[in-house]
């Protein structure tokens, strides 16, 4: 069991379950789907732990220094091709709060890449905490399986396709670089076309 | 079918009764949110080009890199950088009135998203993290969302990799958008919000 199984919070998981009860009907309708089959006891929650880095932890490459933000839940049916995501914040005393909802494809296909990477890693001596590492600022997203013994940063599956471990960080670190510079770029055209107003900012 | 270490439940338990007319929400026909931003600052730019898709303006641009174009200039297009939100909306054409912070304190739901998105008029909003740095983001709907007001948004950095996911965040929520990499515990907040006028 190279993966190990994931512990809910209580009242996050009371949080999702009064969600959901509000939600699915409407939603299961908008995309075509039967509203019996909420019924019929196959659809399937499931949640991951989600973490970010600090911008020197990721300048440094040091992925096991990343920060619980809260939880990812994910619904989903077999009979479906849509599902529901449910971000949970964990506030700063530790307390869930509900972020955002989402309905869509995205939340059975990071079902099915968390499934593949199970599958991938079936046969591994060491097992790892399944994690969620959300960088926002850059837009990137990996499946983290942190070591649950010992240290060490683990393996980084990118939800784009071959952004593994290094190449993730890497490219989070240029995305970064590129926003950096995006934002003296804005500052240097209105300089250039306003020079008075430009020294204003300044000052 | 999910992972089985990330499994948590079956749900809603067999037989469950759903309420069939839960939380029924309303969007602004038409809206695009199928575009992912192109380029990693040109949030704004996707943002405006989603609203002119739905509130036009004559001969007004249309794509992200027109936008750019009408609001940067020509070489602008060229080049991937932020712009700020209520300088691109007023050269884009769109009389409007902002909401700063102190107005979003004290929202009138009905008024201040209500109306507007009955009538038609998407809502371009502001993201600002304490530690630096903005995000675009467009409201086209509402709804309710355990059981408090929501908006219904386009978010075009597109992190979830479907760009055409229905997103929901409820009002209190809006305050407490998004963690940026600065610190896990300083979430961005939504700081302007431009109502359009016709």
């Amino acid at each position: 069991m190279p993966l190990v199984r994931v512990r809910e919070d209580v009242v996050a998981g009371t949080l999702v379950r009064e969600l959901l009860l509000e939600r699915l009907a409407v939603d299961v309708a908008r995309c075509g789907g039967d509203a019996e089959l909420l019924g019929d006891g196959r659809g399937l929650l499931s949640m991951v732990p989600v973490y970010t880095l600090s911008l020197a932890v990721l300048r440094r490459g040091h992925v096991s220094r990343g920060i619980n933000t809260g939880w990812r839940y994910l619904w989903s049916h077999p009979d479906l091709g849509m599902g529901a995501s449910i971000d949970i914040r964990r506030l700063r005393d530790g307390e869930p709060e509900l972020g955002r909802y989402s309905w869509g494809k995205a939340a059975p296909r990071l079902a099915t890449a968390f499934r593949e990477v199970e599958e991938r890693y079936g046969d591994d001596t060491l097992s790892y905490q399944p994690r969620l590492l959300r960088l926002q600022a850059p837009a990137m997203e990996a499946i983290w399986l942190k070591p649950a013994r010992g240290g060490g940063a683990g393996k980084l599956h990118g939800l784009q396709p071959g952004l593994n471990d290094d190449a993730f960080l890497a490219c989070a670190r240029e995305r970064l670089q590129i926003l950096g510079r995006g934002k003296s770029g804005r500052a240097r055209r209105r300089r250039a076309a306003a020079p008075d107003e430009g020294a204003a900012d300044r000052a | 079918m999910p992972a089985n270490a990330l499994r948590v439940a079956n749900f809603p338990p067999p037989g469950a009764q759903l309420p069939a007319n839960a939380a029924a929400e309303r969007v602004i026909a038409g809206f695009p949110t199928a575009h992912a931003q192109e380029k990693l600052n040109w949030c704004w730019a996707a943002v405006l080009s989603a609203v002119s898709r739905v509130l036009p303006r004559a001969e007004g641009p249309r794509t992200q890199r027109e936008v750019v174009a009408k609001v940067q200039g020509p070489a602008g297009s060229d080049a991937d950088d932020m712009e700020d939100l209520l300088v691109a909306v007023r050269r884009m054409g769109w009389d409007c009135t902002p909401l700063v912070r102190s107005d979003l304190d004290v929202l009138d739901f009905d008024r201040d998203i209500r109306t507007p998105i009955d009538d038609g008029r998407p809502i371009p909003i502001c993201v600002r993290w304490k530690a630096g740095g903005s995000h675009a983001i467009c409201a086209f709907g509402y709804g309710r969302l355990g059981g408090s007001p929501a908006l219904i948004l386009y978010d075009p950095s597109a992190i979830d990799g479907e760009p055409d996911n229905l997103t929901m965040v409820s009002i209190a929520g809006m305050d407490n958008y998004e963690h940026r990499l600065a610190s896990g515990r300083q979430p961005g907040r939504w700081t302007e919000a431009y109502l359009l006028e016709r």
